[in-house]
């Protein structure tokens, strides 16, 4: 018997279900549990800065990705920035339609040699220009959790 | 020998813990930049970089390799990643070994991260995959069968009892004591292992390795360069891989012929011809106390069935004959999948050079091996190192 | 180098401190559902395990009778060639008796603790084991090499997996 075998019977091609049951906790490590504490506790955003490459990371990290130094120290920059590129999603993850289309850009942020990805919020799809000046939109302190979703997202400056 | 040869030149290694805080990346930093300072080089003088880590599905991040890269030095340098399972520790230098000895680079960082403490309700529940899914999942399996039911067959065979194999707890985790990076370091008897709980029986919570989360790194360099950064070089004479068949069930339990083929390929290479008398010291892989003594067997440093005598004997405690994981194995140090069987080779690489702390073994011993061990009991991994 | 001359990474933390907020972290549970095709073998091997009956296949070259079957044989790396029914009775190669479950979780007070086997079954080529479970058996009774035979579910309660072999249970005298 060959290997590869055509079928015109569907009813004897059998499957069996399953599934992977794990789930996840993931720990923030050393240089993003200090980014969410201040984004959550003072709504500042810590960068980090590698001298000898003469890079600055944001959100802060510990190591320096192209020399592999340690890096000290943080310090806050502003968290405005400029819209780098963008696009409008119109489906979930399931494919299904979302009731109202969201605008998610990659941000240039001002100070740094990093980009956030996030939404753009406050500005309509047909208004939005590539290098557009944005600011970060945060929640409340009180309502603020220590993640991502503590930015709102970007808004026209 | 129609390539370069390559040598161990700097290693590091981090704490292996229960759950580290730091992120993989930032683990696989902390090793990597530790076997950089240990031979004082920087990411300038790496030509490419090697990565190790075990399935995604412990850390819960897809396309690890990748994810891990910034930690590992793989900024803009040519970046592989492999994986065999719990072989991948001493297959990452296998790998390196590849790149420098092909003469394509001289130098190579070798890196094997592992954060497993992610995965709830415990890493174990990843490992309910590695059964197959039609015809072994729907039983309900769990990672400690294989091992039960290998060490079950194994003590049938020879006449073994767990007693007996307890020793080889009770060693390791005394030899742990002395290591700074170790999980599970504590001194106990051979009653305290039977005496702990029974999971999968023969197998006792203090028959095997912890879960752990945890990093190791090494440096290699091609002879010119090696010589020029340290005047301790040690040598990677021999490596060797094979993989067994997947059908598990019907592989001769109480033998691991794939680590003896393994070690037989790495053997030839290094021209070892009575490894019971050529290799002075070794790292068997270690993940439950009786595979020290299976592979031991397999990798031919002992007759078949006879790998517990030397362990009555003595023979394989730190001062003994042949000591076997002075390092304090899986079992003493920890058990992050990929960084484990890197942690066995640094020890080697330690011992070799004199600089083994506490854990120095006499007699100046200058042929030492690792071996590591895989998949669903599948792969061995071995390398031969002299100095 | 020796280790203790260098300051070692790995900071080190309780689940407590997740809990208790000292450290910030994030949880996810993925989808991760799967439906694989089972293929000619083993779609084969499942619809005889509903009609009650175990089947393997046959490399005519190496001789070895193989269980599960598969379309190719590994060692000489050319199709398989016949179907052959195997019995459903065997030899235990070696067991386990197990208190833990797939979560590292342990099994409940009075629940029997689960016996996982490698069992080398008749017909098929010596060594030729799988993994099923022993039932009707008390622990200290079981021995390798025992002679056990299929506990298989009621014909109408079968779906075409391994599970309608209930267990294998010793052939007593």
């Amino acid at each position: 018997m060959g290997l590869t075998e055509r079928t015109n019977r569907n009813v004897d091609l059998t499957y069996w279900e399953g599934e992977i049951p794990v789930n996840y906790v993931y720990t923030y490590g050393l240089g993003l549990e200090a980014f969410f504490r201040a984004l959550k506790e003072q709504g500042k955003f810590l960068a980090s800065r590698c001298e000898e490459c003469g890079v600055t990371y944001l959100p802060a990290r510990v190591f320096c990705e192209r020399c592999l130094g340690k890096l000290e120290g943080t310090f806050a920059v502003p968290g405005t920035g400029k819209v780098y590129a963008y696009t409008v999603v119109h489906r979930n993850m399931d494919e299904s339609p979302k009731d109202e289309p969201v605008i998610l850009a990659l941000v240039d942020m001002d100070g740094t040699d990093c980009r956030f990805v996030h939404y753009l919020t406050g500005v309509e799809p047909g208004e939005v220009k590539v290098g557009m000046a944005v600011k970060p939109v945060l929640k409340a302190k009180k309502d603020r959790k220590g993640g991502i979703e503590d930015i709102v997202g970007f808004a026209p400056a | 020998m129609a390539y370069q040869r390559v040598a161990i030149v700097g290693a590091g290694i981090t704490k292996f813990v229960r759950r580290a805080q730091e992120t993989g990346k930032e683990l696989a930093f902390q090793a990597a930049k530790m076997a950089l300072d240990s031979c004082g080089l920087t990411m300038k003088d790496i030509e490419c970089v090697s990565l190790g880590t075990a399935p995604d599905a412990f850390d819960g991040v897809h396309m690890k390799g990748e994810y891990l890269s910034d930690g590992s030095g793989g900024w803009r340098k040519p970046y592989m990643r492999h994986f065999v399972g719990g072989g991948t520790g001493v297959f990452a230098p296998i790998h390196g070994w590849f790149h420098v000895a092909s003469g394509m680079f001289d130098t190579c960082l070798v890196v094997c991260s592992e954060k497993m403490s992610s995965c709830h309700p415990h890493p174990q529940g990843a490992f309910k995959t590695i059964f197959d899914h039609t015809t072994e999942q729907p039983l309900n399996p769990t990672l400690i069968w294989i091992f039960a039911l290998e060490m079950n067959r194994y003590m049938q065979t020879y006449g073994i009892t767990k007693e007996e194999i307890a020793l080889v707890s009770v060693k390791n985790k005394k030899n742990a004591m002395d290591h700074p990076s170790a999980q599970l370091p504590m001194e106990i008897t051979v009653e305290d292992v039977l005496n702990s709980e029974v999971l999968a029986w023969p197998v006792n919570r203090l028959d095997i390795s912890p879960a752990s989360d945890g990093a190791a790194a090494i440096v290699l360099a091609s002879e010119h360069v090696a010589k020029r950064i340290t005047d301790k070089p040690v040598w990677i004479d021999g490596v060797g891989w094979n993989l067994d068949t997947a059908y598990w069930a019907t592989r001769d339990l109480a033998y691991p012929r794939y680590v003896e083929k393994a070690a037989r390929m790495a053997y030839e290479m290094a021209g070892i011809k009575e490894p019971q008398k050529e290799i002075e010291i070794a790292e068997p892989y270690d993940p439950f106390d009786y595979k020290e003594l299976h592979h031991m067997e397999g990798l031919l440093l002992a007759d078949r069935g006879k790998a517990v005598e030397m362990l009555l004997d003595g023979k394989t405690q730190r001062d003994g004959d042949r000591p076997m994981c002075p390092s304090g194995g899986a079992l003493g140090v920890g058990n992050p999948i990929a960084a484990t069987g890197l942690m066995k080779v640094i020890e080697i690489f330690l011992q070799l050079r004199g600089e083994a702390g506490k854990r120095q073994v006499p007699g100046n011993p200058r042929c030492g091996l690792a071996q590591a061990w895989g998949d669903l009991m599948q792969v061995g991994t071995v390398v031969v190192l002299r100095r | 180098m020796e280790l203790e001359k260098f300051e070692l990474g790995a900071t080190h933390y309780k689940e407590s401190d997740l809990k208790e907020g000292k450290l910030l972290s994030l949880p996810w549970t993925p989808n991760l559902k799967y439906a694989w095709d089972n293929g000619v073998a083993i779609g084969r091997y499942l619809a005889e395990l509903k009609e009650g009956r175990i089947i393997a296949r046959k490399c005519n070259k190496c001789r070895r009778i193989m269980l599960p079957p598969r379309m190719f044989c590994e060692l000489c790396w050319r199709p398989t060639d016949e179907w052959v029914y195997v019995q459903d009775t065997g030899r235990v190669n070696t067991f386990s008796i197990c208190y833990v479950n797939w979560d590292a979780s342990r099994i409940k007070k009075g629940e029997k603790p689960h016996l996982p086997a490698v069992i080398e079954i008749d017909g098929a080529s010596p060594g030729m084991g799988i993994l099923h479970l022993l039932g009707e058996v008390e622990p200290e009774e079981i021995k390798i090499g025992m002679k056990v035979r299929a506990v298989w579910k009621k014909p109408e309660e079968r779906e075409g997996a391994i599970t309608d072999i209930l267990y294998f249970k010793p052939v007593r005298r």
